[in-house]
């Protein structure tokens, strides 16, 4: 029972000032907090500068790269937002990160996530095993799922006014997405379980070894 | 010109990387293909400018909890405990970062990071668990029928997807599937498509310049 | 009709109590409920049983932070432990700043057994840029000029060969956010060709089924549970089978509330009514 190593008991303090919250705010879940966040902030400032260092500064000192004068100066633009008066020049690099994402993304996410996706869509209604045998399951499958993907679309269909049957589709489609909303709460739940339990196996099985 | 500059540069830069994948042959003038304009120049561009932009986030949090403690504002020395934090954690990764083979230097700072940062932000989102029960009990309520059909969905998925379900009833998991890959899969491929297909309509009005909110006001 | 009332403004810390008690109880005295496995997570099992250790290099990529590891870090555990029992030899990278933290917490256990950094696996650590990123790393993996350990890239043993990512025999990315699964299939899985499976948070599992039904994903990892399952197919219980009866315990209650809280809702509605 206990570790003796000094770490464990580090880790389980942590973790404990946090969960004490659970009772009420405290100084010390304040504390845990704003450690959490200071080393949070802090050593994502040290991954960036290591980046800035390792892609910007070597390659323009060591390999004569002197284009990357360009981002380093936009980089250092980008702060420019502190100083009253400089806000606007911090413009520059913003519109060339938002430059950079909607080039990257439009074409590819159209073609990953629009057609590709819709053609994933375009499956028989009527399906037939090896030995030309009729299989009720997997043909209620797949017109749930063409049915349900048309209705959820036709749901979203804001540019002209609904009347029936369009209505009814989009009502099955208000209906199916109540499901899909259902299945995602499940997970939620799951997922945040998961979330406590990994702290619980820290404090039982590495700080109290009673696991 | 505060304006149309950086609009110009999004629709030139934008511009570049769409034509990327999809072209072939030189651009004129510079004598290489747009793909290679951006892999040997503007794909690194973006690492460096991105790393100043993580950055941004943490010179903000300084800036504001330095001005709570100079002016020694309520709950200043929470502040004080931030701004130290920040600094260690920040000093010592960079030290790190910038002499990666000092391996006693990493060892240090892995312990930090280890059995400090990590149970910290593990535990911060751990404590989520006990609220979705807290909200479980208080606020899921069967409102209408459709919200019933929500929560039956959920329910069975909750116990399809732990192991106990299937003691409870054989069918759970069985069930627990059928609901992710038949209703569940359409739905969501439904709001993939959408959103896709809004996304392209917003990308292009950013590239046209007819979208301006990334910008900010004057 | 006083008690439902009573139960439906009950004290939150008796809830967080119950749920304490709940989650603690199977941890320390484990109830032994059997585990199926998902067909998704059988998918990426039998893509790595297929690979070829003589050959093969995989690709792992490391997308979350301490904040979702309880969730997702089992996983990466789980599919390092069957590489390198296979013989596989790996290759980390992240594009998230805590990513090559969370690989560093793997290899150094490797280290320690024995294993060869460099040769056996490597830690490229992270390059800033999101999704821009993604797309460099994947035309030119040596684009990561050192890794995170401050050796040159392109004289790791391992990295011989590799001058993109199709020269890698796998890739698989466990993903909490943004960016994530998406940004890998639309940089790489489509344009490129390249096939892979992913890891995800249960959170997020919902949304990328439809990525395995139109097969621009082979497998996907659900979350601790599906940690659980791949250590079952491993035979190899560890971290996230130890986890199971907890998480049932833990569905079992939140049931329980929804039930108990939406009663006494409804008792004194139709109290209240008459």
């Amino acid at each position: 029972m206990f570790s003796t190593n000094i770490w464990h008991w580090v880790m389980a303090a942590a973790i404990l000032s946090i969960f004490s919250f659970l009772y009420r705010e405290n100084a010390i879940y304040r504390l845990a907090e704003h450690i959490f966040v200071g080393a949070a902030a802090g050593h994502t400032l040290g991954m960036a500068i290591g980046n800035i260092h390792r892609f910007g500064w070597v390659p323009l000192t060591t390999k004569d790269q002197w284009t990357l004068i360009v981002p380093l100066v936009l980089g250092i633009l980008l702060y420019a937002r502190f100083i009253k008066g400089f806000a606007w020049v911090s413009r520059w690099p913003i519109a060339y990160l938002v430059g950079n994402g909607v080039g990257l993304s439009l074409y590819t996410s159209l073609q990953s996530q629009a057609v590709l996706q819709a053609r994933a869509s375009m499956i028989d209604f009527i399906v037939h095993d090896q030995a030309g045998n009729f299989l009720l399951n997997k043909s209620f499958d797949n017109f749930i799922l063409v049915f349900g993907v048309l209705a959820v679309l036709t749901y979203f269909i804001f540019s002209i006014k609904q009347s029936a049957p369009l209505k009814t589709v989009s009502h099955a489609g208000r209906w199916l997405m109540m499901v899909t909303f259902g299945v995602s709460f499940g997970n939620v739940v799951a997922g945040r379980i998961s979330l406590a339990l990994g702290r619980l196996v820290d404090l039982y099985d590495v700080w109290l070894k009673i696991m | 010109m505060r304006r149309e500059i950086p609009i110009l540069i999004t629709l030139i830069v934008g511009l570049v990387f769409l034509l990327g994948p999809i072209t072939s042959g030189n651009i004129p003038l510079l004598d290489m293909q747009f793909r290679d304009l951006v892999s040997r120049h503007l794909s690194p561009w973006t690492t460096i400018i991105a790393a100043f932009a993580l950055g941004l986030a943490s010179v903000n949090l300084l800036r504001i909890h330095g001005n709570v403690i100079s002016r020694q504002r309520s709950g200043w020395i929470y502040s004080v405990v931030l701004v130290v934090a920040m600094l260690f954690f920040g000093i010592t990764r960079t030290m790190v970062e910038l002499s990666p083979a000092n391996r006693e230097l990493a060892a240090f700072y892995n312990n930090f990071f280890n059995f400090l940062y990590n149970p910290l932000s593990g535990a911060m989102f751990a404590l989520l668990a006990f609220y979705i029960a807290s909200a479980a009990y208080r606020a899921f309520r069967l409102r209408s029928l459709e919200a019933s059909v929500l929560l039956v969905a959920a329910v069975i998925v909750m116990l399809g997807a732990a192991p106990i379900g299937a003691l409870i009833w054989d069918y759970f998991p069985a069930l627990q599937t059928w609901l992710l890959r038949v209703p569940n899969l359409a739905g969501q491929r439904a709001i993939i498509i959408g959103a896709a297909l809004g996304g392209f309509a917003t990308s292009l009005r950013i590239l046209l310049g007819l979208e301006r909110g990334h910008l900010g006001g004057e | 009709m006083n008690l439902f009332n009573k139960l439906q403004r009950i004290d939150p810390r008796i809830i967080y109590a119950l749920m304490f008690v709940a989650l603690s109880f199977p941890l320390l005295s484990p109830l032994g409920i059997p585990l199926s496995v998902s067909s998704m997570t059988r998918a990426m099992y039998e893509r790595i049983e297929a690979l070829d250790p003589a050959t093969d290099v995989v690709l792992l990529s490391f997308g979350y932070s301490p904040a979702a590891a309880a969730d997702i870090h089992p996983q990466a555990v789980a599919v390092v432990d069957h590489l390198t029992k296979r013989g596989i030899r790996w290759v980390g990278v992240s594009f998230w700043a805590e990513g090559p933290m969370m690989i560093e917490q793997i290899t150094s256990v490797l280290e320690a057994r024995g294993g060869r950094y460099g040769t056996d696996f490597a830690n490229l650590g992270f390059k800033a840029g999101a999704e821009n990123a993604i797309a460099a790393f994947a035309n030119n993996p040596l684009v990561i000029t050192t890794d995170f350990v401050g050796n040159r890239t392109a004289e790791l043993p391992i990295m011989q060969g590799i001058t993109h990512i199709r020269d890698f025999g796998y890739v698989i990315e466990f993903a909490s956010g943004d960016p994530g699964i998406p940004a890998w299939i639309r940089q790489v899985v489509d344009p490129m060709g390249v096939r892979m499976s992913a890891g995800a948070v249960t959170v997020s599992v919902p949304q990328f089924v439809p990525f395995v039904q139109s097969g621009q994903l082979d497998g996907l990892l659900a979350g601790l549970r599906g940690a659980a399952e791949y250590e079952l197919l491993l035979q190899a219980p560890g971290r996230a089978l130890a986890m199971m009866d907890a998480q049932s315990m833990g569905h079992l209650l939140i049931i329980a509330f929804i039930l108990i809280g939406n009663a006494a809702y409804l008792v004194t509605k139709f109290t209240k009514k008459d």
